[in-house]
Formats: structure tokens, sequence, C-alpha cells
């Protein structure tokens, strides 16, 4: 699981220019956004040409740290007035233990006690978290390669 | 997932006491890493789940550099609670590990909720991923001595809650969450009952690998009774001890025994090696389901009613 291909999101992928490794001190300085050192970050803060923004964790290990991840920095990006639209977990099939908490419906983490989508409260949004396992970003770009993406959404 | 802990009951307790003794052993771990690798940072109570996200709420935030004066805190504050409330509690320590100049943001975690206990252990030790470090045991595994480093870890950690209504029953060193379906991700195991709870993880492993010659004959047979004629066979001895050596994984006996791999796929090798020598052949010359189902009703059939 590499991170060379964030998900295709309408059709579309972000420029390499407008990919922001959050593990990367100098790009994090580009987004003005000063993390807390102990808060879980995420792997990348991306915008995609259809304006929106994505939080990516990549190599998911734990579904229960990338939530948090995602969570934690989706906070600290909308309290430095920044947009986020979307949350997205790159992670292998959902292990045997996990899948007593978590199911995947579609591209939805859902919470399996409740029925209910996982997602990130920012203010008066919600921001539901997606989770894709690597073949399904490998077919999307299959797809994108061959120009059919550009036209479903 | 990185280091997950699970506790077994050693004394009569009432739950708040089970509770509270978590929080000790808690900190006793985190006493270990404390300053050399771990620097704790502040502590949070949760209900429900450890994150709003997964459905959970923030109850309490303690400031947690001093992590003595944070875990009588949040005993005071435990103590407080409902019966059914502290059911659903989540005790979270957090802070930065430091390791080799690699800092990760990271946590201790108490679960006491019973349905992410089982999936996420009574207590779970974990880093966050960044870069190439996808959780604290990938950090952990660079470090220069480190089976001293985990030897160490689990006789203090075991001398520090030894007066405790707990005791640890295993300690899990692993790369992402460990299944009972795979071993192979496993980097160090701490075990009770040594060499034969090992076997126990092995064979529970193969049965669910859902190899058919094994489903079909250990269906009828007692595990308990496998373990035992395994654990006193000479020849099985002798096999393992080979397969540990072959695949290196030092086994260092500490009441129990711990068993410390030196490379990523050293007990995905030693699944393999002892499945195929111990387990596979134990099984070779068993009956299968369908044969022990017909001598059954052949002995029924033969029995005659006496006059």
């Amino acid at each position: 699981m590499t991170r060379d291909k964030p998900p295709v999101i309408d059709g579309l992928i972000p420029t390499q220019s407008e990919r922001y490794d959050l593990d990367d001190i100098t790009k994090c300085r580009l987004l003005n956004v000063g993390f807390k050192a102990y808060y879980p970050v995420a792997d990348e803060f991306d915008h995609y040409p259809s304006c929106k923004w994505a939080i990516i964790e990549y190599k998911s290990r734990s579904l229960r740290n990338s939530v948090e991840q995602l969570e934690s920095t989706a906070r600290q990006l909308v309290g430095a007035q920044k947009k986020v639209d979307l949350a997205i977990i790159v992670s292998m099939k959902i292990n045997h233990k996990e899948k007593d908490l978590y199911k995947k419906r579609g591209n939805i983490l859902y919470l399996k006690k409740t029925n209910s989508p996982v997602s990130i409260p920012t203010g008066n949004n919600r921001i539901v978290v997606n989770i894709y396992e690597p073949y399904e970003i490998d077919r999307q770009y299959h797809e994108y390669n061959r120009g059919l993406s550009k036209w479903q959404s | 997932m990185a280091i997950l802990v699970v506790f077994y009951r050693t004394k009569p307790a009432t739950y708040l006491e089970t509770v509270g003794d978590k929080l000790l052993a808690c900190y006793e771990a985190l006493k270990f890493f404390h300053k050399t690798l771990f620097f704790s940072q502040e502590a949070e109570v949760w209900f429900s789940a450890p994150s709003e996200a997964l459905g959970g709420n923030l109850a309490r935030v303690f400031p947690a550099q001093n992590p003595l004066e944070a875990t009588h805190a949040i005993n005071e504050y435990l103590r407080s609670l409902q019966y059914q409330d502290l059911r659903k509690t989540f005790v979270i320590f957090r802070g930065l590990w430091e390791i080799n100049g690699i800092k990760l943001a990271g946590y201790f975690s108490i679960q006491n909720n019973p349905e992410w206990r089982k999936v996420y252990g009574d207590l779970e030790i974990a880093a966050y991923a960044k870069g190439d470090f996808e959780d604290i045991v990938d950090a952990l595994w660079v470090l220069q001595g480190l089976n001293g480093l985990i030897d160490k870890f689990i006789r203090e950690f075991q001398r520090g809650i030894h007066n405790l209504c707990i005791g640890l029953s295993q300690a899990i060193f692993c790369r992402g969450i460990w299944t009972r379906e795979d071993p192979s991700n496993i980097m160090a195991i701490y075990l009770i009952g040594a060499r034969r709870s090992l076997l126990k993880i092995f064979y529970d492993a193969l049965r669910k690998s859902k190899e058919p010659d094994v489903i079909s004959k250990a269906r009828p047979l007692d595990t308990r009774f496998l373990l035992d004629t395994l654990e006193e066979n000479k020849d099985v001895e002798t096999r393992i001890k080979e397969r540990l050596k072959k695949t290196m994984v030092t086994e260092i006996p500490i009441r129990s025994a711990l068993y410390i791999a030196k490379e990523r796929d050293s007990f995905a090798s030693l699944f393999k090696d002892v499945s195929n020598s111990v387990l596979k052949p134990a099984f070779a010359k068993l009956p299968k389901e369908d044969q022990v189902k017909e001598q059954i009703e052949d002995g029924l059939k033969d029995y005659r009613e006496s006059d």
C-alpha cells in the first residue's frame, strides 16, 4: 500500500503540488497550521480540482488509530480556518477482530453496534469517514486512465 | 495496534477494584517508558468509545506530565461513577514517543468497555502511524538491545502489579491488530503457560485457516487433550526448540515465557514450521470426523438390551 495514489473523487485526482504531506514540516508550514506534537495527525491533506479538501490516512493497521488521526487532524485544520470536505482511510480488508466493531458499506465506514457511519464532528458539520482498499483505488485509477471516471460523476 | 495487554483476575474483587487496578497497572507500564521513551502529556476519560467520531463522549481531561498524580486524580473520578457508566469508560494517557530521534504521538489506553476490550485488549500501548513507522512496534524494533528491553519491561511490569487483583495473562507486540486467525504479525509475545499456550495459538490459527484435513479431524478432538499430549511428547519439545532457533525467535522463560522475533517474518515462519513439524503430523493418523461418527453409530448399533 503506497502513498502514490490518493483516491479518485468525482472523477478527479489532486495535483501533485496540492498534496500536503502532514509528516513534512515544510509542507505543514505552507498550510499555516501548527499541529500539536502529541496529537495524532493523518498522512495527507489534499486539494482536489473539484474544490474539495480531503484528509487521507494511508496504510492503516488499526481503524481506531486511523479514525483518531483523521478526527484530530480535521479539528486542528478546521480550528485553523481550513476547509475539510472528506476524511479517507486507505486500508487493507477490515480484520477479523475489528469486524466486531466496524463494517464497510460501499466506501463508508460504519459502527456495527449503532449501524451509523463513522463521522467527525467539526462545528455544525460532520465529515463522514470513507474507506478504500488498495484494489479499489487501483480500479479507480484504471478507469481514470481510460478516461471513464471523468464521465461518472 | 502495538502492544496489547490482557489481564486475568488473581483474586476476588469488585468491578470498581478491578477497574482501579487496571489503572494502576497502566501506570506501571507507563512508568517503565516514562521520560526515557514516552513523554506523557495529558490523560482523558471517555465514555462509550475513545473518540467522538467513533460515538464516544469526552468526560474529563487531566494534565499528565506527572503520571502518578494523574492516575490518582483519574482514580478519584472513576470512583464517583455509577457501575453502568464505569463499564463504558476508556482511560487514555496521551503523549509523545521519542525513539532514536523519531517523534511519534502515542497513547496508553485502558478499555473498560467489554466490546472494545475484546478487540484492543485491556491495555493498549500504541503510537500513531507516521512516515515509515506504522506503529510503535516498528519504532521499537529499530532499537539496539530490544530483547533486553522487552524482557525488562515484562519483569518490571509483573513486579509492579503483583499486589493487584489482576495478573498478566498475555502481552502481545504486533504489527496491526493481532487476530486468532493469523499469528504472522506478532513480533513478541508473553504467554502464561509457555509452549503449551504457543501451541494453542498456532493450533487455533491452523483451525481457522480452514485446512480441510485438520478441520475434519479436529472437531471430535478435545483441545486440552491434544495440547496435554503434545506437551508431554519429547519430540515436540525438540522440534519446537529447533524451530525457534531456525526462525530467529528468542524464548525467555520468565515465570511463563516470552518469545521475541528478530525479523518481521519470524513468527510467520515459526507458525508454518511448527504446523508442518508438530501439528499436522499429530493429526496425520487421526480418524476423520465421519469415521468417528460412524464408529459411534456402530457402537450404538452393537449394543443389545440385556434381558
